[in-house]
């Protein structure tokens, strides 16, 4: 467990000392579950959450550095721009998954652009049947397609899900890492598919 | 509580400040009785900015020389001002050195941001006027559609009229403050900010002591004065009806039209019919007509389901359905207007909050902010979003983003760069904002130049670049070579903005010209009293000489010659005090004897040093 590196207390989150109200400047480097105080793992109470991130942010936020020194300021800038994105992180499943992923691939190289065996064959003759109905303009067997992809992605991501939650704190082996890197690839693909199936895929940007 | 920080809603049409005062709360900064407003107007005369109701005033003798609506062109090249907008706008522009907007006045050549200091050293010279103080800091509010050169440039007009920017807040937010300080419940709110020139939409979530920012959207050409242009464009029409061939472009005559406009849309925010009469000095047609509420609803209408159509899409980013609202809130100006309230009410199915006057609401939440900045209070945080995404250029022009709309500030982004040549020392990277797909469609921020890379061979150096966008919305970069440990520097050319020599070459000018001392300012103030009280003593002194006894008008008279020795010297405090004095001696004359003048003279005396 780190320690303040002002009154020497163990740390709650990695970013500031509740006993001491001091900002941690190793915090910038830790990462995003320390960042809580929370265990490696992708199992995580989402309201518990929420309120240490609030917590954390009605402490360091710059507004309440606003009067302090220069760099006591920059570094209370730095540690909520490090805060505010753990919480975004962590607090989208998908976007969770994904950051694991990531730490896991510093120790255990997998191939990032992995997909399922089969899945490309079957997402080109999906894509194949969606142009077809997006040139006819058929809506009826569009708005069917677009159920279809949102079945097939909520199939993939409660299977992913599952098999993360199950791992717990434990190092996964380079199989698990695979498994579950070609599960996200094939995410990124159906999230594509979907939007431009999608009702309101039309470009609302002047 | 340490220095006080005052809150200023720099408006397109009107800006005005708000503090938090001891004892009362937070509250508009005015003369007792008098408005708080400054119209954001301005005009020049014998070398000297004329600022506020004297400048609009003057706005029809002078109509080429009157600058207004200034804010639609901060941090903008004259390129991305489309032809038709600057044909309604009466004073010429020009292209700066790297294509920014320049406005031309009296021969010379302003930048957006030095006529917008102009503005912020008007309201920052009343408000140390009323409050009797200096002040150097400020909360000033932005659309929350603003990007970061819009930002940026506000940021260098608060710095050239001599104040800290030390938060630039989003109107639609700061409004939420003073609405839900006010409250507070927890729930989902929306702020629907219609102004003289931006619309914003804000959706937030309110947990506590956490005001969050969870979507928004906008259009920073879209507000109140397109209204008057749809009437412009009427009245235009009726008239060429009327009198065939009649020349209306004219700086002139749009200033006329203008106004005519603007009059009608006030007037039919109370009455359901409204009669005008247009004619114009050099021209010898007139022309009468009325308007009514039927005939104005079709003109609104375009400009009103523009606005809806963002909310629709602000709400879609969110994730959120109008059911899930449990408030929403009116801010800006335009919200007056009735046909507005109703479409409003029909689309979110509630009727709008106004409880606070959406022309202050701004300025009262940003100087709330002010307060908790200058350690005032903790009891609430605001956690606001980046309103478009941020991003560099990659393969074929593509727009790669690293920060997407939305994110919460303060956030941070890192890219990893090599170098492409062997002993290469520099990279460039173009940053861009915006939601579009191919960088020609976005804002390019700047180019940034990192220097200072150790040499190495092609493909071996690891710089990473830090994007990290503070709490206002402003983007800072800093890059770090990996291998060596090395900062890189790095030089920032801004594409819309001002340059650091640029800024500290005005601010250079602005010290060399103007008289920024407060206590200059307030010896000249106490100075220019103190004349008219003199003046109204002098005026009325045969009045005194049979109303007073004989040692009371001595002692007057020897006072008004301390008065006048002390109007020569330098202190504003020692004048401050006889003048006090002589007050005192006056007063019961003032009150019992002696005509309107003296008194109403004495009134301004007291206003002023309040």
């Amino acid at each position: 467990m780190p320690f303040c590196s002002r009154c020497q207390k163990p740390l709650q989150g990695a970013l500031w000392c509740g006993a001491c109200q001091h900002l941690q400047s190793s915090g910038l480097q830790a990462d995003y579950f320390s960042v809580f105080g929370l265990p490696t793992r992708y199992d995580l109470d989402l309201k518990i959450l929420e309120q240490s991130y609030h917590e954390l942010a009605t402490e360091m936020h710059p507004d309440f550095y606003a009067t302090a020194p220069a760099d006591e300021r920059r570094l209370s800038e730095s540690l909520s721009a490090r805060l505010n994105q753990a919480w975004q992180t962590l607090q989208d499943p998908t976007a969770r998954a994904r950051y694991l992923t990531g730490i896991w691939q510093s120790q255990t190289p997998t191939h990032e652009r992995d997909l399922p065996t089969g899945f490309l064959q079957e997402m080109f003759a999906l894509q194949e049947e969606l142009e077809e109905l997006l040139e006819a303009k058929d809506q009826q067997a569009l708005a069917a397609k677009h159920a279809d992809f949102l079945q097939r992605l909520n199939d993939l991501r409660h299977n992913y899900q599952q098999q993360l939650i199950e791992l717990k704190e434990n190092t996964p082996d380079t199989t698990f890492c695979k498994q579950i890197q070609q599960q996200l690839n094939a995410e990124r693909y159906l999230l594509r598919l979907l939007e431009s199936c999608s009702p309101t895929s039309s470009e609302t940007d002047p | 509580m340490t220095e006080r920080i005052i809150g200023i809603d720099l408006g397109t049409t009107n800006s005005l400040a708000a503090t938090v005062f001891d004892q009362i709360g937070p509250e508009v900064i005015a003369e007792p009785g008098q408005t708080p407003i400054i119209p954001s107007v301005l005009t020049m005369r014998e070398g000297k900015w004329i600022v506020g109701q004297e400048a609009l005033i003057g706005s029809l003798q002078n109509p080429t020389q009157t600058l207004h609506s200034i804010k639609r062109l901060m941090g903008r090249s004259l390129k991305e001002i489309p032809a038709e907008e600057q044909a309604q706008l009466p004073y010429e522009l020009l292209a700066g050195e790297r294509g920014q907007a320049l406005v031309c006045l009296d021969k010379q050549t302003f930048t957006p941001q030095e006529i917008s200091a102009e503005i912020l050293k008007a309201v920052k010279y009343r408000a140390e006027a009323i409050l009797g103080e200096n002040l150097q800091k400020a909360v000033i509010t932005v659309p929350a559609y603003f990007d970061d050169v819009q930002r940026q440039a506000t940021r260098d007009a608060a710095r050239l009229a001599g104040l800290e920017a030390v938060r630039i807040i989003n109107e639609p937010t700061a409004a939420a403050i003073a609405y839900g300080l006010d409250e507070r419940k927890d729930g989902k709110i929306a702020v629907y900010d219609l102004g003289g020139g931006t619309f914003d939409i804000s959706l937030l979530q309110l947990t506590g002591k956490i005001f969050k920012v969870v979507a928004t959207n906008g259009d920073t050409r879209l507000g109140g004065d397109d209204f008057d242009q749809a009437i412009v464009g009427e009245l235009t029409l009726r008239i060429q009806q009327e009198f065939e061939n009649t020349e209306l472009h004219s700086p002139l005559a749009r200033q006329v039209l203008r106004q005519t406009a603007e009059t009608i849309k006030i007037g039919l925010s109370q009455s359901n019919e409204i009669e005008y009469t247009i004619s114009i000095e050099d021209q010898s047609w007139s022309h009468q007509g009325s308007f009514t509420m039927t005939e104005l609803q079709p003109l609104l209408a375009p400009v009103i389901q523009r606005t809806l159509q963002r909310c629709q899409q602000a709400l879609d980013q969110a994730d959120w359905k109008v059911e899930d609202l449990d408030e929403v809130v009116l801010v800006g100006g335009s919200t007056v207007v009735p046909e507005l309230r109703l479409q409003v009410k029909q689309f979110f199915g509630q009727d709008p909050q106004v409880a606070i006057d959406p022309y202050k609401v701004v300025a009262l939440g940003a100087g709330i902010q002010g307060h908790l900045l200058a350690g005032g209070r903790r009891d609430f945080l605001l956690l606001d979003v980046i309103p478009l995404a941020l991003g560099i250029e990659t393969v074929g022009g593509t727009f790669s983003k690293l920060i997407t709309a939305n994110t919460t500030v303060p956030t941070e982004a890192k890219e990893l760069y090599t170098t492409h040549v062997d002993n290469q020392t520099a990279i460039e990277i173009n940053i861009y904002q915006g939601e579009r797909e191919l960088v020609q469609d976005c804002r390019c921020l700047g180019r940034f130049k990192l220097r200072g890379i150790p040499a190495m061979k092609a493909g071996l150096p690891l710089v990473e670049v830090t994007f990290l966008v503070d709490a206002n919305g402003i983007l800072t970069v800093s890059a770090l070579e990996k291998r060596s440990q090395t900062d890189a520097s790095i030089e920032v050319i801004p594409f819309h903005g001002l340059t650091r020599q640029e800024i500290d070459g005005l601010l250079e000018a602005s010290y060399d010209h103007a008289i920024e001392d407060f206590a200059a300012r307030q010896l000249i103030e106490f100075r220019q009293t103190a004349e008219r009280v003199l003046h109204g003593i002098e005026m009325h002194w045969t009045i005194a000489e049979t109303a007073l006894a004989q040692q009371d008008c001595t002692a007057i008279r020897q006072q008004m010659a301390v008065v006048r020795q002390r109007m020569e010297g330098q202190d504003p405090q020692v004048l401050k005090s006889e003048m006090d004095r002589l007050g005192d001696l006056t007063r019961s004359l003032a009150d019992t004897v002696m005509g309107q003048a003296v008194l109403s003279a004495l009134q301004e005396q007291e206003a002023t040093s309040v």
